[in-house]
């Protein structure tokens, strides 16, 4: 309600990415699966988008963000954070992963804070995460969704919880990237 | 007891995966204040809306 007024279908009417967005926290396995197709289609469309700049350009921090590059390793870290340790079991965060600002100082096991991937090889190993979180979710059930695994910085987390956050960054840093790109281009 | 911020300047202030449930903002100045991915249900908002972009 803003002033007394609902806006809900005032703003979903005229929001790009509704109703994508109001997809991202299904309540059952079903709905995740379908929920993780929306941004990764998105987002197999900004990086065939992204191809078209030089290199250098894809490493450009445009308006104090993150670059392309950046992101893409950013979300190979919220993949791993979220999913290929705490619920795959992994022992070590992919050494490109790159954290947020706020959590930077922090112990990331794993992690090469001086790597500099081009954008195929960053490309490339988001698809291989993706693939994983994707047989992961093939194989998810309703028991499984109050299970709790441990996050490293966010403590004990129910399952449901980490897939929610892996779409979430998918679908809300596809929307960053498109934003920039659209000014490198 | 939830944390009071009555009178602090809090002025660039970040707010990175904090949880604010159930906060409550009153003759608060949000000008040129930018929210991203974040939760807004059942959220009641009582504002001057000049100028702002949704």
């Amino acid at each position: 309600m803003i002033n007394g007024v609902d806006v809900t279908q005032f703003v979903n009417e005229r929001d790009r990415w509704y109703p994508s967005r109001a997809m991202l926290r299904p309540p059952d396995p079903e709905g995740m699966r379908a929920a993780w197709g929306a941004p990764s289609e998105a987002w197999a469309s900004t990086a065939e988008r992204a191809r078209a700049l030089r290199e250098e350009q894809l490493h450009q921090s445009v308006g104090g963000e993150w670059s392309f590059v950046d992101t893409l390793r950013h979300l190979l870290f919220a993949m791993d954070k979220w999913c290929t340790k705490p619920l795959l079991g992994a022992e070590a965060f992919h050494p490109w992963g790159l954290p947020n600002a706020g959590s930077a100082d922090l112990d990331w096991p794993g992690i090469d804070r001086d790597a500099r991937p081009t954008l195929q090889e960053a490309l490339d190993a988001r698809a291989g995460r993706a693939s994983k979180f994707c047989a992961f979710l093939d194989g998810l059930t309703t028991d499984d969704l109050v299970r709790t695994d441990e996050v490293v910085e966010n403590g004990s987390s129910p399952v449901s919880e980490c897939v929610y956050t892996v779409v979430e960054e998918e679908f809300h840093h596809n929307r960053y990237a498109l934003r920039d790109l659209a000014l490198l281009e | 007891m939830a944390e009071e911020f009555e009178g602090r300047d809090l002025k660039g202030a970040g707010f990175w995966g904090v949880d604010l449930t159930g906060a409550r903002f009153r003759e608060a100045n949000l000008t040129d204040v930018s929210v991203s991915h974040a939760w807004l249900v059942n959220v009641d908002i009582d504002i001057d809306a000049s100028s702002t972009v949704w």
